[in-house]
């Protein structure tokens, strides 16, 4: 009674487990790859990553709450990243903020109610000079303003 | 050797230690949070920081080792200053709700702050409101946590578990199992022992009393054969909690969930407060006076016309060896039979195979046998259950580098832990054993000295074994031959190995067929007894064999050649056999199997005395006269453990109404019917049993081929294999009068496999019928992948269920494993 996801992840940590001294230590790469197949470290992420490891339950969750980039809770389809640090602040990133939670209901660290979008906050991504940056997903975008942001996200279903 | 300096004083230490292990060892205080000698050093608290010259920062002790010329400063004003800007981040957080705490007087955060003379912090925060989990045995209580971490390193480092973390960081950091909601472990309760403040606490004790107004007694733990100390907490002449305390006993202040949790059993309700006789088919409350007349003049009756072998007696492995010494000399001089025996389902295999093969009489096992071995195999034994504080001893023996090998059809602790584990068909580890020898003697491993060569019947031996090659063994216990063979190649590869079995009661997975073949493994390796691990299993099994509680054996082993008493099988299973019968403390309608004869022979006998601390299901039922023992906290007495230690128990309280030491009732007895024994007090009787002279046997080795059967085989009518034995909570008589061990597993229920509960149409809480060809009982379906396909578990010993019904009493080689079928 194996779904595809288990087996995913059990693949991985015996694939690992070999380039480690010891099973434990395959936990964090398994957490970021149990990320990937579940969108966030979610309890079946943790149930699996446990079975496979053999490290208790708790000890996982105590590693993926200690580390801040884990997602530890449910994200949307695309996760934007918004630098809100000095220089992007002064060039308008807060108003880029309100702007998307009046258009998306969005409050940083929240998700859309349909799931397409979650938002953070991130520190400087060192795009000062052609602030305010943003990351989506993994793609980069700079020299934001209230027009292109919304056209950028629209590639984003 | 090397010599350091701490506040002045020049000191030789050791290479390989801590600087906080040799200031404590020098009675130096340096004060610690986190620190425990069981797991590995942490660091975290930063209270142990001290001055060493040449560094200039201060260094944690719990985690520095000592150089050569080290000078050490453990108290100087920098020291100080540290610690008491550490105690003020501590407070910052931690709500100071001592009045409340049940830790107050027992707290090391309120013991440090009352001496570096803060108790508020300067800083000013909003303390902290985190939800706890819930858990039945375990009070969490989150904002009360000083971060220190120790009970997570205890859980997961020391327990095996890791059912606890610190979740989240930063200021939200809390104590919690993995998803929030609940916590459920096994309830050991290590954690609440190890933390420093009152962080985790007892629930069944919460409130009850804060820590100062306690008054601590040390005592011999009443459940397994480990034998470990329990301090109980006593207020006011009652018991009110108990605890491990470290650098005590054979356990060093660890415990499991029964010796913590369950000595409330002494304040059950069912307990006997006064002797009750059976008038009209109903038992009511009598006197001593009353019953002991009654007894002196049915005894004699009894004796005078069908003569003093038709009276018998079953011992207790819960009473002291005193009781169980009078138990003896009062059937043996008074009443003038050998009919005395104990429940013959478990241990007394050991005891056969130990004799059979070893030419012993008795083989102790040794607590920290496991620890110096590079590979353990450990035969369908769930250890951390039956025995969970030796069970520990294979988790430190794993995390030293020993190899673990696990052979089991259940998920155990041990399992989960090992390097390799087979999933064999239920009851074939006796064939599990022969293939390894066969294999051994394949490879010209075997006969590795001259005991080994010289034992006898060796060549019936080998001939038995050339049946078992790895194919034919793969096929009996349905494994992988590839897999088996590995594990052999592990074992067989050991220098120092060490074989471990449990034989309770209430396990019917391994026979005497399996003791033996262990037997013969350990000497045809050359290994010898001290290779084989088989603990007695209560907390007296080891003592009262010693005491004579055997048809065949006077105390100390000494073997009566001329007229053996009748044993268990004769006086319970054959009707006429015998006429009267005293039981001390067993419940054999409950414990016992083959239900539907046992009770057979019960109703036709003339006089039953049922000698407990409780009102059991036997003497409800079938006592003519019911007389009430004190309780292990009640008396003073002796246990043996399974290693042959002798340990004084010690009377804690007073005992419940007329409820008199068991030893006591048989003097009294003996008065009774005009024929006194002696030992009128307790020190005569003591300095008796100081006298037995041990005859242990002289070693002898001999094999002991036996093949591989199976007793009740399955097939399509009654296709699972039903296993049983103990968990982790429950291990029998006591655990089940415990009211807060009851509060977890309180009914019956089977195991069973996921495919096979959907096979049979079963969900999780169905209740269901589980047939045997000997009789039924009901009961309820936990679905588990604990167990694999095939067969089912059921933990004996749980009340209402009438789960012995289903067994056979059997005196053969194999495991008694039954067949049996469910259905809702």
């Amino acid at each position: 009674m194996e779904n595809n996801n288990v087996k995913t992840i059990r693949d991985f940590i015996e694939r690992e487990k070999k380039s480690y001294a010891s099973i434990e230590s395959t936990v964090i790469p398994a957490l970021h790859e149990a990320e990937g197949v579940y969108g966030w470290i979610s309890p079946e992420a943790i149930e699996d990553i446990s079975n496979y490891t053999g490290v208790s339950k708790a000890k996982i969750k105590g590693t993926a709450t200690f580390y801040a980039m884990y997602k530890n809770k449910p994200m949307g389809r695309h996760l934007i990243q918004l630098c809100t640090n000095v220089v992007c602040m002064v060039m308008g990133s807060e108003s880029l903020l309100s702007l998307l939670n009046e258009r998306y209901e969005l409050e940083p660290g929240g998700m859309t109610s349909d799931g397409r979008f979650s938002l953070v906050i991130m520190e400087c991504i060192g795009a000062c000079g052609t602030a305010p940056a943003m990351l989506v997903d993994a793609d980069y975008y700079d020299n934001l303003n209230e027009k292109n942001i919304f056209e950028i996200l629209d590639k984003y279903q | 050797m090397i010599t350091i300096t701490i506040d002045g004083k020049k000191v030789e230490v050791e290479k390989d230690t801590t600087l906080l292990q040799i200031a404590l060892a020098k009675d130096i205080d340096i004060p610690h949070l986190c620190w425990d000698d069981r797991i590995r050093p942490f660091g975290g608290c930063r209270l142990c920081v001290v001055e060493v010259e040449g560094y200039d920062r201060l260094l944690s002790a719990c985690s520095t080792p000592p150089e050569n010329g080290m000078v050490i400063y453990t108290n100087s004003e920098a020291v100080i200053n540290a610690r008491k800007a550490v105690l003020d981040m501590l407070l910052i957080h931690h709500p100071l709700d001592c009045p409340v705490c049940d830790k107050a007087g027992n707290c090391k955060l309120q013991d440090l702050a009352y001496k570096y003379g803060s108790t508020e912090s300067a800083f000013k925060e909003e303390k902290k409101h985190a939800v706890s989990a819930e858990s039945p045995f375990i009070e969490l209580n989150p904002n009360r946590c000083i971060l220190c971490g120790k009970c997570v390193r205890v859980c997961w480092e020391h327990q095996g578990v890791g059912a606890i973390n610190l979740i989240d960081k930063g200021f939200n950091t809390k104590i919690s199992p993995a998803f929030q909601e609940v916590l459920d472990c096994e309830f050991c309760g290590q954690c609440v022992d190890a933390c420093p403040v009152g962080a985790l606490g007892s629930k069944p004790f919460k409130y009850m009393s804060l820590a100062w107004f306690l008054e601590e007694r040390d005592n011999i733990c009443p459940y397994c054969s480990v034998g470990c100390t329990i301090t109980l907490n006593v207020r006011e002449r009652r018991i009110i909690s108990a605890k491990g305390v470290k650098n005590k006993g054979v356990n060093n202040g660890d415990l499991c969930g029964r010796g913590r949790y369950g000595v409330d059993f002494v304040y059950a309700a069912n307990r006997l407060t006064t002797p009750l006789i059976r008038e009209n088919g109903m038992l009511r409350q009598s006197t001593w006076d009353e019953v002991m007349q009654y007894l002196s003049i049915h005894l004699r009756k009894i004796i005078k016309t069908k003569g003093p072998d038709s009276i018998g007696a079953i011992g207790s492995p819960r009473c002291t060896i005193e009781d169980n010494y009078m138990l003896q000399k009062f059937m043996r001089s008074v009443i003038g039979t050998n009919n005395i025996d104990s429940d013959r389902f478990g241990y007394a295999k050991i005891q056969q195979a130990v004799e059979m093969t070893f030419g012993l009489h008795t083989l102790p096992i040794s607590l920290n046998s496991p620890l110096d071995k590079d590979v353990l195999l450990v035969l369908e034994s769930d250890i951390t259950s039956t025995h969970p504080i030796w069970g520990l001893k294979f988790i430190e023996a794993v995390q030293k580098g020993a190899k673990l090998i696990v052979m089991d059809p259940r998920e155990t602790k041990l399992s989960k832990r090992s390097s390799k584990w087979l999933r064999i068909k239920p009851g074939t580890s006796q064939a599990i054993l022969n293939g390894i020898m066969k294999a051994a003697i394949d490879k010209g491993l075997h006969l590795k000295n001259k005991r080994s060569r010289e034992a006898g019947n060796l060549d019936a031996l080998i001939q038995l074994l050339k049946a078992y090659t790895i194919q034919q063994v793969s096929d009996i216990a349905e494994i992988c031959s590839r897999e088996f063979t590995e594990v052999i190649d592990m074992f067989l590869k050991g220098e120092r190995r060490l074989t471990a079995i449990t034989i309770g009661p209430a396990e019917n997975n391994k026979g005497l067929g399996t003791a033996l073949a262990a037997s013969n493994m350990v000497m045809l390796l050359g290994d010898g007894p001290q290779a084989l691990q088989m603990p007695a299993t209560y907390s007296n099994t080891y003592g009262m064999w010693q005491m004579g509680i055997t048809p065949d054996y006077l105390p100390g082993y000494e073997k009566i050649t001329d007229k053996p008493g009748k044993n268990i099988f004769k006086m319970l299973y054959e009707k006429g056999q015998i006429s009267a019968l005293f039981i001390i403390g067993e419940d054999p309608l409950i414990t016992y199997p083959d239900l539907n004869k046992l009770e057979e022979v019960l109703g036709s006998l003339d006089l039953i005395i049922a000698q407990d601390i409780r009102l059991t299901k036997t003497a409800e039922k079938f006592a003519h006269i019911v007389l009430p023992a004190a309780s292990w906290a009640e008396k003073e007495g002796t246990f043996i453990n399974a290693a042959g230690i002798r340990q004084k128990v010690n009377k804690i309280v007073e005992p419940a109404t007329d409820a008199t030491p068991d030893w006591k009732i048989f003097r009294n007895l003996s008065r009774a019917m005009h024929h006194p024994i002696g030992m009128d007090d307790l020190s005569a009787l003591k300095e008796k049993i100081h006298q037995i002279k041990l005859h242990i046997g002289d070693e002898k080795w001999n094999y002991v081929p036996v093949p591989y059967e199976e007793m009740d085989p399955p097939d399509d009518d009654y296709p699972l294999l039903m296993v049983s034995g103990n968990i982790m909570q429950h291990s029998g008589a006591f655990s089940v009068m415990s009211k807060s061990l009851s509060h977890v597993f309180a009914d019956s229920f089977v195991q069973i496999n996921e495919y096979d509960a959907e096979f049979f149409g079963l969900k999780d809480g169905d209740i269901v019928t589980i047939e045997s060809k000997r009789g039924q009982a009901k009961t309820k379906v936990r679905i588990s992948d604990e167990v694999s396909r095939g067969m089912v578990f059921v933990p004996l010993h749980l009340k209402d269920s009438r789960m012995s019904e289903l067994y056979v009493a059997y005196e053969g080689f194999a495991a008694p494993i039954i067949a049996v079928k469910i259905r809702k």
